[in-house]
């Protein structure tokens, strides 16, 4: 029996050895911290969706100013994790039904012209040039109980406010046809600016704490003036966070991505279109976690309520029963061993379908719905110490535990839901 | 709660990557400056020279653009020496003359000398400026002016004729030019690509904003269009040509139902997409070889225009003979072609002829043409009196509303107090003559533009009366004028509105 265990104890130095070792034994595979479960994930892939082409996206448009505004809502209920399989947000640990809510405004400015015409300027002097900037603006937040939960971790359960900026600048190639089919392919940079609201103790963030910096090539078909295709193959090279938020469950070196994007659309009269499109976005390598201090905010813990399977919110069981009666076990302490860490990347495959109105030549309305056909998620296998003193470190933990933890926010969460787009673009003196 | 602050790129990769994020930001911002002003003021202010078609001749004075008051750029007059019929290209909404470089190339590849080919940049040049069809007939009166009086003074060549090829907004341009100034006698062949002249989908009759007068004239129906059209759409000595996609779908302005709009009846149009299933799309279509080669070919049927001076060219007379006025060419082998029902006579559309007797009260238009040298006189207009002619009583003409600023389009009545009196006008400022656009009672001239309107009766027998001109001001200004804040609030307060139209730096 536990209990006879520790009677038998001798001086701490020699018990706790024991101790440790049974826990270690008994409660290492526990989903100990799964105290941060798959509950804590911004808008997932701000970047996906800033750059998800949509009709003539990458046409040669005429040289004008054009200004877009586009208002993303969704209601995350579920996200992939490692396996690629769907997982309500919150579960085990709260009933489904909950969800993170958000709301993106992106805010565009798109400039088409050349500075260098007539000139003698090679190359540019005869291909356009474009640069756009976006602004975001988001509202996120974590409902019901799992907003009650990231509160167990000292964590607010949500963020509103201003996004990164994107400012990326390009060139068209020249226009090229073949029969009834014309094509156009481009070049572009983009650089994400972390300017946006950001704070290491948010469960969602706006911002994203790390540049990005992403070169582009893109390319617009049409056929018989009917069917229009806009492609691209991005590669994005991320900096490091090292910020990072909700106790380190961001990761700090996020991998860089490749992005493979091609949408289809239809031009049923010059008023109607529809669109279809398909987004690929896949990490290259892996996401390094190694600043993790994701913790319960009030501790000691209770042995009873360690010990209780309903564990008082916490989920699993940390320590076994015999353990829970025995008197050293009376308060324990954790502390997460802060890394490194690496997931195996992430990976998101997204279908999108639209409409289009077109009024005049000046304005365009679009409504979209983009789902998630596949994907993967962030995790990594945490450790912790458990610590029957403070402070609770390498040095005075009588065991270690693991568990599986999500990594979260817009570099390491993939949402399974939908999401919808609304959009509205107008281009300025156009009639 | 600590907020976080931005973190640089690390590593040997990402600290490249983090210069030239910084450069490209700033390439950005630049850019961005660059659309919020005109190019040609942004790249001064930065220093910088606004880069120009700059291809003209040392001693060619250059014309000055009728929209942006300053010299117009372009290219010509580089050497060769002139054996054909100087061909000028008009270019279309928003671009400069740089625009028909790779059309330049073909016709040099067939042989056109640099003195035989040249272009202007008559407009803003700029997509936040649209430009004008109507506020620019001046400027190309002032292109075709300056390359003739260049051959003739500088190389000693009398070019009494040029060719021209308008594109997009140039052909309506050209076509109005022609129209207002009577000048189809100083253009041999006139071709028109993807021109809209029966109107663009972009173009809507009650557009806002900077581009109102190009939407004005050229949206489907609309009625400067159909004052242009009126009355023959291929008039006067000119023989025309039009080059179009056609399909319905290549050529993003011109959608079905308007794949036909650029063509005119009468005149060699050619839907190059149609008839030969290649599609070059609203602003390739004049680059490319097949549809530059088609353009050379049609200039080359026709005889070269002979290098003379254009006073040798035949003239419309009339004689008043025993059996009645009637009217005949002034140089043997010339024909007349006339039109005695409002309409203008066409070399592709009308019978030519030695003499044509003249009915009492009827109104002819005429022009003559030497089938020999293909060299035509400007129209004139003849009516036949019936009776008497009056002696001694010039006709007066008034112009209702007489001129102003107004918002909106004016429809602008003109009348004489001679019943028997027609009357002609022009809206381009340009001196008149009885060949300038009939006024038709029943169609009211449609001002949709800043413009001079210059009108004058003609009565039977050739009295004239005193012209009459009056400015009109379609102004956008006004409407920003009087829907100022201040004005919002108080109606009464004064109207500052200075009339002062956006000009060139």
């Amino acid at each position: 029996m536990i209990s006879d265990l520790f009677r038998r104890t001798r001086p701490r130095r020699r018990v706790v050895p024991k101790l440790r070792r049974l826990l270690r034994s008994r409660v290492r595979a526990r989903a100990w911290l799964a105290l941060a479960p798959a509950l804590l994930l911004a808008l997932p892939a701000q970047a996906g969706i800033v750059f998800t082409p949509h009709l003539s996206e990458y046409s040669r448009l005429p040289r004008a100013p054009f200004v877009e505004g586009t208002l993303i809502m969704t209601q995350i209920e579920e996200i992939y994790d490692r396996e690629g399989n769907e997982v309500p947000l919150g579960e085990p640990f709260v009933k489904a039904g909950d969800s993170t809510d958000a709301a993106l405004f992106l805010f565009k400015y798109l400039w088409i012209g050349n500075l260098f015409r007539d000139s003698d300027v090679p190359i540019l002097k005869t291909r356009d040039q474009f640069c756009r900037m976006i602004g975001v603006l988001g509202y996120q937040q974590n409902t019901g109980r799992i907003a009650a939960r990231t509160r167990l971790f000292g964590i607010r359960p949500g963020s509103n406010g201003l996004g990164d900026l994107f400012g990326l600048c390009g060139i068209y190639g020249h226009e090229h046809q073949w029969g009834p089919l014309k094509f156009n392919g481009l070049l572009a940079t983009t650089i994400k600016f972390p300017i946006g609201d950001y704070d290491q103790d948010a469960a969602l963030n706006i911002g994203t704490n790390y540049w990005s910096y992403i070169p582009q090539f893109a390319f617009h078909a049409e056929a018989f003036g009917r069917l229009y295709v806009d492609g691209t193959f991005a590669y994005q090279f991320n900096g490091d966070n090292d910020e990072p938020s909700f106790g380190g469950l961001t990761p700090t070196r996020i991998s860089n991505w490749r992005n493979l994007e091609i949408n289809f659309a239809w031009k049923f009269s010059e008023h109607w279109f529809a669109d279809i499109g398909y987004s690929f976005r896949e990490s290259v390598g892996r996401n390094g976690y190694d600043k993790l201090t994701v913790n319960f905010e009030d501790q000691p813990l209770a042995p009873e309520s360690a010990c209780n399977d309903t564990n008082n919110n916490l989920g699993v069981e940390v320590l076994t029963p015999e353990l829970c009666r025995n008197p050293l076990t009376q308060r324990f302490f954790l502390s997460p061993i802060p890394g490194p860490y690496e997931d195996r990347g992430i990976e998101g495959h997204l279908l999108t379908a639209g409409i289009y109105y077109v009024y005049r030549t000046s304005s365009v309305l679009q409504l979209r719905v983009a789902q998630p056909l596949r994907g993967r998620g962030s995790q990594i296998d945490a450790q912790y110490n458990v610590c029957l003193v403070e402070p609770c470190n390498d040095t005075t933990a009588i065991a270690t535990t693991g568990t599986t933890l999500f990594g979260v926010q817009e570099a390491a969460a993939v949402s399974a839901s939908p999401y919808l787009e609304l959009r509205f673009v107008h281009l300025w003196w156009a009639p | 709660m600590s907020r976080g602050r931005p973190t640089p790129f690390k590593g040997p990769v990402k600290a490249p990557i983090k210069v030239v994020g910084k450069s490209l930001w700033l390439l950005a911002l630049v850019a961005l400056l660059g659309a919020c002003a005109p190019r040609e003021r942004l790249l001064p202010a930065l220093g910088l020279e606004v880069p120009r078609v700059d291809e003209l001749p040392q001693d060619f004075e250059a014309p000055l653009s009728a929209q942006t008051g300053q010299p117009m750029d372009g290219f010509g007059g580089g050497g060769g020496g002139v054996e054909r019929t100087p061909v000028i290209f008009v270019h279309g909404n928003t671009v400069s003359a740089g625009f028909w470089k790779p059309t330049r190339e073909h016709f040099e590849d067939a042989g056109y000398s640099e003195d035989e080919l040249w272009a202007f940049s008559w407009g803003w040049n700029n997509a936040r400026y649209l430009d004008s069809a109507d506020l620019s007939v001046a400027s190309v009166q002032r292109m075709v002016d300056a390359v003739q009086g260049y051959l003739r003074e500088q190389r000693g060549v009398a070019a009494p004729q040029v060719d021209i090829i308008g594109h997009s907004l140039g052909v309506t341009l050209v076509r109005q030019w022609m129209k207002q100034a009577n000048a189809w006698h100083r253009v041999r062949r006139f071709i028109g690509v993807a021109g809209a002249n029966d109107g663009v989908w972009t173009a809507w009759a009650d557009t806002r904003g900077q581009q109102r007068p190009v939407a004005w004239e050229l949206y489907p129906g609309s009625p400067w269009l159909a004052q242009l059209n009126r009355g023959n759409e291929v008039p006067g000595g000119t023989r025309y040509m039009t080059l179009y996609d056609g399909s319905g779908w290549g050529d993003v302005l011109f959608p079905y139902p308007l794949e036909d709009s650029s063509a005119l009846e009468g005149a060699d149009n050619l839907a190059w997409n149609r008839e030969h299933g290649d599609w070059y799309g609203h602003l390739n279509l004049p680059w490319e070889e097949g549809p530059a080669q088609a353009m050379i070919a049609w200039l080359r049927e026709g005889q070269e225009a002979p290098a003379t001076d254009p006073a040798d060219a035949p003239d419309v007379a009339l004689e008043d003979g025993a059996e009645g006025p009637r009217l005949h060419a002034d140089q043997e082998g010339a024909q007349i072609y006339c039109r005695d029902d409002g309409s203008d006579p066409g070399l592709a559309n009308t019978e030519p002829r030695a003499a044509l007797p003249m009915q009492p009260g009827r109104l002819y238009s005429c022009f003559a043409h030497d089938p020999q040298t293909g060299l035509a006189s400007p129209l004139h207009r003849h009516k036949a009196w019936q009776g008497e002619p009056a002696q001694g009583q010039r006709p007066t003409l008034t112009i209702e509303p007489a001129g102003g600023a107004f918002e909106q389009p004016q429809r602008v009545r003109l009348r004489s107090d001679d019943p028997e009196a027609f009357i002609v006008y022009n809206t381009a400022g340009l001196p008149l003559s009885t060949g300038s656009p009939l006024y038709d009672p029943e169609q009211p001239i449609f001002v949709a533009a800043p413009l001079r309107l210059t009108a004058m009766a003609v009565s039977p027998g050739g009295q004239t009366s005193e012209p009459v001109t009056v400015d009109f001001d379609i102004s956008l200004e006004l409407v920003e004028a009087t829907r100022t804040l201040q004005r919002q609030f108080d109606p009464s307060r004064p109207l500052r509105y200075a009339g002062e139209r956006k000009q060139g730096n």
